[in-house]
């Protein structure tokens, strides 16, 4: 979206946020422009290092790239390279491997109904960007052309339960009972239970599979282990959360997901165990999520943070001044924990929370309000979660998951 | 089939990918009436993509390896960004100019300099760069116009952006020609020689005969010959402006010359004329056209006419004010002598005398 946002005259009707928002980017913009070019005068002079392309995985891509430039409509293979990136993004948070996918996809791009492998992978990449609508849109006419494609249903619950729609998600589940390992479809039921009344028994599916899944392959019990720990978490079992991350750890290494990553870094910093925070993030990729925990630790155990959220702050420019949605979780936790700015957090955290309902979601837009001084402003937060508890006899403490500060 | 469910699984967690070093570019114009200049900063890693820098391929990219893509960065960028105005399009030259950082990451920096053929009211900047490679890629540009900011982003879906100049740019130059106004009062001392003069037997009296007039009384003549002034010179300041009517540059410059030479004669010896409102019209008819030629030069046709002239009218009567403003207290008070009175009169229309002789010498032989 292009639009003017210094020209004064313009801010007319916009709320107070953004105008602040807008005024900062001016400012950095006007910063940016200010400082003079130099002009290096030896030629060895390293000037950028580039992110290193190596390893199984960058073999494995390199091989399939050669194969699609032989074969540039081979939908197979096409399909296949734009998952190894995606694979990567999760490991890494890098956004460059997202324009990889992209352009693997590309041939395709105009095809309202490209071959399944490619509508897979397409709906996974819109996913990955927080195009969500986009995602289950395609996901949708999917499992429509071919109900299937477990992947595909696996998915659309995974939209469905990180937006709140449990019934649509679990409909989705069971539809993998059949052709899914249990496992899978026993922590794909669970996700979708576990901020509601029956979050007990969701845990109680978990632990028994988290035992029965580790003989399944790694990413499956570490995927299972990272589900019962923040269910743990929420049910105020913090010893046995904290088990749930140590065994989904151990097996996720050596490339841990940053979604375990964060979720661990998040209950660690809740339980005000900063020290272990950054040794757990100090050797992960450099991502916004991994970042935003470790200077938040780096801040609360006393020590120097101002270089991550310089960089932080840079990154999520564009999304701290509402004009990238996808990334307004991220900002909002940049302003409200590390910018100290709870008026600009709130807006950014209930726009996230009309896009995602999870547990930090919520506690984004609670903690933004309590810190701005207007509580009442977090009231489609704690009206949904009231109403996804009724009938809970510890309410007041299960709320703790999704409301208490860090 | 469980290994295709497997690598579906961490969607359930719903990781997204972190703007983590996102593709941006920064993009930035002054405009200064047609010229443009600016900078475009693309990042070492975009262009690393869409050119290729890293020629040993070892991930680190040397000021050597840039400096020798520098040619295919330019050609990369050139056809890519154009800049347009609503009536006619600007020629923009992309140059390279080194390197800077921006959020810890290498820039390198292209020098953007261009010319429009008329000044621009509405910029449009039209651009392409790294899309095709990066959808998420994001341009943040900003354009300044005389001192006004705007700031826009330009995405994969909106590639353009239109930014409105026109009522900065008739601010601008209006408070330009405000300033230039007032200047070319002070500086033209003709005309302020002919104001003092007109300012000058109101309330000293004129030859011998002193003024009787009583402060207010006389600052209402005051306030009748300047404004008589005023508007015959900003009438023909318009008709000259505006092309309706052509400069005699050389007669103007010479009445003018005689106009002061005239008013100082008459504050001396006031049976040769009267300076009364009546002279100061037709006096000021001819300042307007002087008005005119030094406001030709500035502008050299190029800027819009109406705030030029608003302005630089403004600025003439400004500067026409503040000499009135001052000379009015010192003036009344000499009143009170009349040895003074005579000798102050005579000492100024003598030396404007002088001077009014020595331009017209000059300007009847230039």
């Amino acid at each position: 979206m292009s639009s003017t946002i210094c020209s004064s005259g313009q801010t007319a009707g916009r709320s107070w946020g953004r105008r602040v928002g807008a005024a900062l980017l001016c400012l950095a913009a006007t910063a940016w422009t200010a400082a003079a070019p130099v002009t290096p005068t030896d030629p060895q002079q390293v000037l950028e290092r580039l992110p290193l392309r190596e390893g199984p995985a960058w073999t494995a891509i390199r091989d399939l790239q050669a194969r699609l430039a032989a074969e540039p409509d081979d939908a197979r293979t096409a399909a296949a390279l734009a998952r190894e990136y995606l694979t990567l993004v999760r490991q890494t948070g890098e956004p460059r491997l997202l324009a990889y996918a992209h352009r693997a996809l590309g041939r395709w791009n105009s095809e309202p109904e490209p071959p399944e492998s490619i509508a897979l992978q397409r709906a996974l990449l819109a996913q990955s960007e927080h195009h969500f609508a986009e995602a289950r849109d395609e996901l949708t006419r999917l499992v429509a052309r071919e109900p299937g494609e477990t992947e595909a249903w696996l998915a659309l619950a995974a939209i469905d339960t990180v937006q709140g729609r449990y019934a649509d998600a679990s409909s989705s589940c069971m539809r993998l009972v059949l052709a899914a390992d249990p496992a899978v479809t026993a922590g794909c039921i669970a996700a979708t239970k576990a901020l509601t009344r029956e979050a007990p028994a969701a845990y109680a599916l978990l632990t028994s599979n988290v035992e029965r899944a580790r003989a399944s392959a790694s990413s499956v019990s570490s995927w299972l282990a990272t589900l019962a720990a923040e269910t743990a978490a929420s049910l105020g079992r913090d010893d046995e959360a904290r088990a749930h991350f140590e065994t989904a750890l151990a097996a996720s290494e050596p490339t841990p997901d940053l979604y375990l990553l964060t979720a661990y870094a998040d209950f660690l910093l809740h339980q005000a165990r900063f020290g272990e925070v950054i040794a757990l993030l100090g050797g992960a990729p450099p991502a916004d999520t991994v970042l935003l925990r470790l200077a938040l630790a780096e801040r609360r155990a006393g020590r120097d943070a101002t270089e991550h959220v310089a960089t932080l702050r840079y990154r999520l420019e564009l999304a701290l001044d509402g004009r990238d949605v996808a990334h307004a979780r991220e900002a909002a936790f940049l302003a409200l924990y590390l910018l100290d700015e709870p008026e600009r957090a709130l807006p950014l955290a209930l726009a996230n929370w009309d896009v995602q309902r999870e547990a930090i979601d919520a506690r984004l837009v609670v903690d933004a309000a309590a810190a701005a001084r207007v509580p009442a402003a977090a009231a489609p937060v704690t009206d949904w979660l009231e109403q996804l508890r009724t009938d809970q006899p510890d309410l007041a403490r299960r709320r703790s998951c999704c409301t208490a500060s860090f | 089939m469980l290994h295709r469910i497997v690598l579906a699984l961490t969607l359930l967690a719903a990781t997204c990918a972190s703007a983590h070093e996102p593709s941006r570019a920064v993009l930035s114009l002054s405009v200064m009436e047609s010229e443009l200049s600016g900078r475009l900063d693309l990042s070492l890693r975009d262009l690393e993509e869409a050119v290729g820098l890293d020629a040993d391929g070892n991930a680190a990219i040397t000021w050597g390896e840039l400096e020798a893509r520098e040619p295919a960065i330019v050609a990369y960028a050139s056809p890519r960004l154009h800049v347009s105005s609503a009536a006619s399009r600007c020629r923009l030259t992309i140059a390279p100019n080194g390197i800077d950082t921006h959020g810890g990451a290498t820039f390198a920096v292209l020098a953007l300099s261009g010319t429009c053929e008329s000044p621009p009211e509405h910029l449009r900047i039209d651009y392409s760069l790294l899309f095709d490679l990066d959808p998420a890629h994001r341009a943040i540009v900003t354009i300044e116009d005389a001192g006004n900011v705007s700031t826009a982003v330009i995405s994969d879906a909106e590639r353009t952006y239109t930014a409105a100049l026109e009522s900065a740019a008739a601010w601008a130059s209006l408070r330009r020609f405000v300033v230039e106004g007032v200047w070319h009062i002070w500086q033209g001392y003709d005309h302020l020689a002919f104001v003092v003069l007109l300012v000058l037997p109101i309330l000293l009296g004129r030859g011998t005969r002193p003024s009787t007039t009583n402060a207010g009384a006389a600052a209402g003549e005051i306030l009748r010959v300047v404004t008589a002034f005023t508007v015959a010179h900003s009438l023909t300041l318009a008709l000259a402006a505006a092309g309706w009517v052509p400069i005699p540059t050389r007669a103007v410059e010479l009445v003018i010359a005689a106009s002061v030479l005239l008013a100082a004669v008459a504050n001396v010896a006031p049976r040769v004329a009267r300076l009364g409102p009546k002279l100061a019209f037709a006096f000021g008819l001819v300042h307007g056209f002087g008005f005119a030629g030094a406001l030709g030069e500035l502008t050299a046709g190029r800027a819009a006419l109406l705030p030029t002239l608003a302005g630089f009218n403004l600025g003439v009567e400004l500067g026409q004010l503040a000499v009135v403003a001052a000379a009015f207290p010192l003036l009344l008070a000499l009143r009170r002598s009349s040895v003074m009175r005579r000798a102050v009169t005579v000492a100024i229309s003598v030396a404007c005398a002088a001077l009014a002789f020595v331009w017209l010498v000059e300007r009847a032989a230039a």
